[in-house]
């Protein structure tokens, strides 16, 4: 019986299909993945899992679907459909959605890609993926299988909707997906979602589902609304947002003034401020000395709202002044004096302050400017100490300007932020009985006044009677340094996360608990990693981490780590103050549902008035509070993406602006750099996107002990290729601006970008690799040194080398794996290891092989090797075995050879090429020929046959005598031989065949054909070599009489060809054949010779392009599946 | 989860509050408690353009009141 079985993976439609699948997939770079937290590793037993959640369609829904579809299941479907996609876009904020579709019960998901998805309306966006579903349909088919081979390594889609089916889809357990939503609206009528329990928490998913109900029935409901204002967030999840989103309500009376004279007035001995070298000021003395210094700024005509800068170290006397400017009425313009000339005399202008309060010893470091210097240790001493030191008569106003800090803008241009009184007092109420500050000894200062985090230290000990500890180290380790000397155990001190880690450093463990009482970390997102040190060694030093912005004072978010709840990730930013109201807004300014990232809003008691001269800037950064029953109440908006947890806890994930698109991905900098945290061996990182050579790149920097390639390692587990940093960086230290930042100017361009030193390949595998690089990049030449992204590479070039480096070596290699190997050297390394690893023997210099088999050396061996196996051939598999075509020769197999890596391949070409040894006239004895070499060389087989053209039916005679003498055979493949034809194209009767092939090859270079004719035998030869020579269609070395043996050969081949009768055969065929029309039956009429049956392959190609030049890659990836893998080889050879 | 601001291209319209004090809202959203049109609208830019030129004092319109009774 015959078996045809046709796999039209080349036909014109696939083609066709398979461009239209390749648009969709590259018009969403990425898969839609729901931007949800997976669930806590505790919860390992969910991991792996597949879970299943879900929710009646209810019927009034039902009954809107059935009139509005007509009862169709398939528009019922679609239309559920597009509520998801609403869901998915609004959850990631991508504008584009990418996700695969099952729209019929059996069918294979495919899919589904729509752009523009947040400016439509329901109704459009119904629309829309019902007529990408039925374009869809028409290409669903074979070509989504090529796709996936194609996009091998890169997700085609991480959620997959599909149709009510019996089927249970997620058993067959290759989902490469993460989630599958059955829409269900005819049989169980519910929406049932199955999902990967190590990606998500039940507990989201099924909120999940409720999002998609209320986002259809608004949808229906009110179809020409934009989807990205329709309301999905259910009442009870609303409330709980905005309930977790609302601090204490809480009373704040008088002011900042009135409470540090409250403190003088009860006991005005106790030491309110210790400066450098013991300088210290009782609460008395800081009274009295404001006060004269407040006075003096008043007969300088400083009033409410007047602006006034202090120049001065960090000592005791800024203290008094920046309280006096506030006693005067003004608000106070700190300049760190440490800071640059020019940033110094920006502020001082943008400030409009008319007077600069300095010392002798700031004065010198002053740029020049406008304003009048008033020197409180110079030539206004005497002024300033023969004022009252009575207070003055003045009545603050909640609203009134108390200081601007300057920020830096994104332009460069650093910003004024103005902060009233009320905004200042409400913050530092809060932390002095959040912080206990009344129980600790003092507060330790070693931040810049001029930092917001400083507020914390240098103003809530005064209000409750408590000693600031100023230290006026200007270098922030050497602050560091003498606050570890002063640290009493009972010290509140206020750092961010780097400061934590220099600490750490010079702290020894037992120490570490006489350190602080209350540790405030804020300024800069905070990994769980900075605090086992101090959860380890200090378990009763409170840790918390502070969260704000400066346009809202200081901190508006605080969570206590108790060391429970910690990971090594990020910690969470926690909860609201008092009297603050937050947000987490999407960008159509909805509520995010609980566990989806959106934009940190901050409202209430702190939020400044604006930016100094800035309306515009203030006007869009300072919004309406569309939630807020306070008439007129603005909103900062933050730029910073955070979510809310499950437990009403905010999450920090980074910020808005290092929110980077690279090469069409949105990358969070932040969760790189979360990931980089997570390793053991890293104390500090920071990611970067930054040109090398010219070309954006990610690069990460690190400080700890932590190899780069393990680094890559350990993040290729946890975040997608895009988001590999291609330059990992180690640093002993990251560089820290003057607030204890990182200086993320001053962090270095990645060491070796594109090295002087050229280094040419070694191996096979770096030469094609090196090759291919050039071409691709378009240079002459590629070192294997030499880094694929500083030469200009990126993520789309890096897509060809992967689909190259599958022509030519065969290897599927994830996309990822080159941002992880940079170089040739690296990359090489990795493809020869998984040479090794797929096949038992190893790739060895197969090019050289080939080479030398390409220039006709050698002409004297019917079996010929176009590539070796490795020592150790029992445990090689099976070797493929090529006869040659009619010519006689085996070396047009070289680039099969080539893209069929790490197996032996050998040519067999014929006997009589020597002219010494016998001339084989018929296939018969050709096969047996063969044959003895074949068995001689492989013992065991199973044999793998194949052969082009004459070289087909040798292969099928072969295979024919191996079953007759009871040899095991594993693979007759056939390209594009028909049994009862002659190989080569019909002959012209007039001319005898040699003057036929003459005429017709010399034609190829030029040659006249009449003039070849109108010569002798022995000229035509003469005169045919010498043009073929010169052409380079024939090797220089063969000589005339090689030359004319060989055409005897030729000669006797296509007589042997004609001759050929083919006895049945009991195994099967694989035949490869060309999609060009010829006239011949599908199988080419093998099922008549070939009982195991005919397997068809068909390529598009003709027939005398088959196995050479671009077509061989194509024909190696075609005979992959036939060829049986080392395993099973080596399970046939035991 | 937030739009890019460099992909803002939707229309927004001047608003102030009781306090003058002004910002940004979209054209086709519900004001804000206590927001008023300003009577522009526009582009993004168009109307931070606009609030540039008539925003110029920024003090709220009560503590400007309280200031001026104050010296009067």
């Amino acid at each position: 019986m015959t078996l045809t079985k046709t796999i039209p993976l080349y036909d014109r439609q696939a083609d066709e299909s398979l461009a239209f699948w390749r648009a969709e997939i590259n018009s969403v770079r990425d898969a839609t993945r729901l931007p949800l937290a997976p669930p806590a590793p505790t919860e390992a037993g969910h991991a792996a899992q597949l879970l299943t959640a879900e929710v009646n369609l209810p019927p009034d829904l039902l009954g809107i679907l059935a009139t509005l579809t007509r009862g169709s299941e398939r528009l019922a479907f679609a239309t559920v459909a597009a509520a998801a996609v609403a869901c998915f876009q609004r959850y990631t904020g991508e504008t584009g959605v990418r996700v695969g579709v099952r729209p019929a019960a059996e069918g294979q998901a495919f899919p589904l890609v729509l752009r523009g998805v947040d400016a439509l309306t329901f109704r459009q966006l119904m629309e829309t993926l019902r007529g990408k579903l039925r374009e869809c349909a028409t290409h669903n088919g074979v070509a989504v299988e090529r796709l996936a081979k194609e996009f091998a390594g890169e997700q085609l889609f991480d959620i997959v909707l599909s149709a009510a089916s019996a089927r249970d889809a997620s058993s067959d357990g290759r989902t490469t997906h993460s989630l599958e939503l059955e829409i269900d609206t005819v049989r169980e009528r519910v929406l049932r979602a199955r999902f990967s329990g190590a990606r998500y928490g039940a507990t989201e998913i099924e909120r999940l589902l409720g999002h998609i109900l209320d986002t259809l029935r608004g949808g229906l409901g009110r179809p020409t609304t934009p989807i990205r204002t329709l309301a999905y967030v259910n009442a009870d999840e609303r409330d709980f947002v905005l309930d977790s989103g609302r601090g204490a309500a809480y009373e704040i009376e008088g002011t900042l003034v009135e409470q540090i004279e409250r403190q003088a007035a009860l006991d005005g001995a106790r030491v309110a401020v210790v400066g450098a070298g013991g300088a210290r000021y009782t609460y008395a003395e800081l009274n009295r000395r404001s006060n004269q210094l407040a006075r003096h700024l008043r007969a300088l005509g400083v009033g409410e709202e007047t602006r006034v800068a202090i120049c001065l170290e960090r000592t005791s006397e800024f203290v008094a002044a920046a309280l006096a400017v506030l006693k005067a009425g003004g608000a106070y313009v700190p300049l760190d004096p440490e800071h640059p000339a020019s940033r110094l005399s920006a502020m001082i202008e943008d400030a409009g302050t008319a007077i600069v309060l300095t010392s002798e010893a700031t004065r010198e470091r002053l740029p020049s400017h406008w304003g009048v210097e008033v020197s409180i240790d110079g030539a206004e001493a005497e002024a300033i100490s023969s004022e009252s030191d009575e207070p003055l008569e003045f009545e603050h106003d909640a609203r009134s300007l108390a200081y601007v800090l300057y920020t830096s803008g994104s332009t460069g241009k650093p910003k004024g932020v103005m902060v009233t009184h009320g905004g200042l007092l409400n913050y530092l109420k809060w932390a002095t009985e959040a912080y206990g500050v009344g129980e600790c000894s003092s507060a330790l200062v070693h931040t810049s006044v001029s930092f917001d985090l400083t507020l914390t230290g240098l103003f809530a000990p005064l209000l409750c009677g408590r000693t600031v500890t100023l230290i006026d180290e200007t270098d922030a380790a050497a602050s560091i340094a003498r606050a570890v000397e002063l640290g009493d155990g009972g010290s509140l001190v206020k750092l961010t996360p780097a400061h934590l880690e220099l600490i750490e450093n010079c702290l020894t463990p037992e120490r570490a608990a006489q350190f602080a009482k209350i540790l405030v970390i804020g300024g800069e997102a905070l990994t769980g990693d900075k605090l086992e040190f101090w959860q380890r060694h200090a378990p009763q030093t409170r840790l918390i981490n502070e969260y704000g912005p400066t346009e809202t004072v200081v901190g508006c978010c605080v969570f206590e780590a108790t060391g429970a709840e910690t990971t090594s990730g990020a910690v969470a930013i926690g909860r609201p103050i008092a009297n603050t109201n937050l947000y987490v807004l999407d960008g159509g300014g909805e509520l995010c549902p609980l566990g989806v990232p959106g934009e940190l809003y901050i409202g209430g008691a702190g939020v400044a008035r604006g930016y100094l001269n800035r309306p515009e800037l203030t006007a869009e950064k300072f919004v309406p509070d569309p939630f807020s029953t306070v008439e007129g109440a603005r909103l900062y908006r933050t730029g910073d993406v955070v979510r809310w947890r499950n437990d009403g806890q905010l999450e920090f994930l980074g910020r808005q602006d290092e929110q980077i698109k690279l090469r069409g991905y949105r990358i969070e900098l932040g969760e790189i750099e979360a990931a980089l945290a997570s390793h053991g061996g890293v104390r500090g990182c920071a990611v970067m996107l930054r040109e090398v050579a010219g070309t954006p790149a990610l690069v990460g920097y690190v400080t700890g002990e932590v190899e780069a390639d393990e680094l890559k390692d350990h993040l290729s587990r946890q975040l997608p290729s895009y988001m590999l940093p291609q330059w990992i960086v180690r640093l002993d230290a990251l560089p820290l601006t003057p607030n204890g930042k990182v200086d993320r100017k001053a962090l270095p361009a990645p060491e070796a970008v594109g090295r002087d030193r050229y280094v040419a390949p070694r191996t096979a595998v770096e030469e094609i690799l090196c090759g291919m690089w050039a071409e691709l990049l378009g240079r002459e030449r590629v070192g294997v040194e030499d880094n694929f992204f500083a030469l200009g590479g990126h993520s789309l070039l890096a897509a060809q080398v992967v689909a190259r480096i599958r022509a030519t070596l065969g290897l599927d290699v994830p996309l990822r794996v080159l941002f992880e190997r940079l170089t040739v050297e690296t990359l090489a390394r990795e493809l020869e290891q998984q040479m090794a690893e797929s096949e038992p023997e190893a790739f060895t210099g197969g090019i050289n092989e080939y080479v030398g088999a390409h220039a006709g050396a050698q002409l004297d061996a019917c079996l010929v090797p176009l590539r070796h196996a490795a020592a150790g051939d029992g445990e090689a598999c099976a070797p493929l075995f090529c006869v040659h075509p009619a010519s006689g020769l085996a070396h047009l197999y070289v680039e099969l050879a080539a893209n069929l890596p790490g197996r032996a391949f050998y040519g067999l070409q014929s006997h009589g090429l020597s002219p010494e040894r016998a001339l084989d006239t018929t296939v018969e004895a050709m096969a047996a020929r063969y044959l003895s070499e074949v068995t001689a060389r492989e013992t065991a087989g199973p044999y793998l046959l194949a052969g082009w053209s004459l070289g087909g039916k040798v292969a099928f005679e072969m295979a024919r005598q191996l079953e007759q003498a009871g040899r095991p055979v594993g693979l007759v493949a056939i390209f594009d031989t028909a049994p009862e034809l002659p190989s080569s194209d019909e002959t012209n009767s007039e001319l005898t065949w040699e003057e036929d092939y003459l005429t017709r090859s010399g034609a190829t270079f030029g040659l006249d054909a009449d003039e070849l004719l109108a010569l002798s035998k022995e000229k035509r030869l003469a005169r045919y070599l010498d043009a073929a020579k010169a052409a380079g269609h024939v090797p220089s070395e063969v000589t005339e009489a090689q030359f004319a043996r060989f055409l005897e050969v030729y000669a006797a081949n296509e007589a042997a060809s004609r001759t050929y009768q083919p006895q049945p055969y009991a195994g099967r065929v694989v035949l490869f054949r060309s999609d060009a029309e010829n006239g011949l039956a599908e199988t080419y009429g093998w099922e008549r010779y070939a009982a195991g049956g005919v397997e068809v392959v068909r390529l598009d190609t003709t027939h005398g392009q088959f196995v050479q030049g671009e077509r061989a890659a194509a024909l190696a990836r075609l005979m992959r599946p036939f060829l049986p893998p080392s395993r099973s080889c080596r399970a046939a050879n035991g | 989860m937030f739009s890019n601001e460099q992909e803002d291209t939707r229309t927004y319209k001047v608003v102030l509050n009781h306090e003058e004090q002004y910002s940004i809202w979209p054209a086709d959203r519900e004001n804000a408690l206590g927001w008023n049109d300003a009577g522009k609208s526009g582009t993004k830019q168009e109307c931070l353009a606009y609030i540039e030129q008539v925003w110029t004092d920024m003090r709220p319109l009560s503590l400007r009141k309280h200031m001026e009774s104050a010296t009067a």
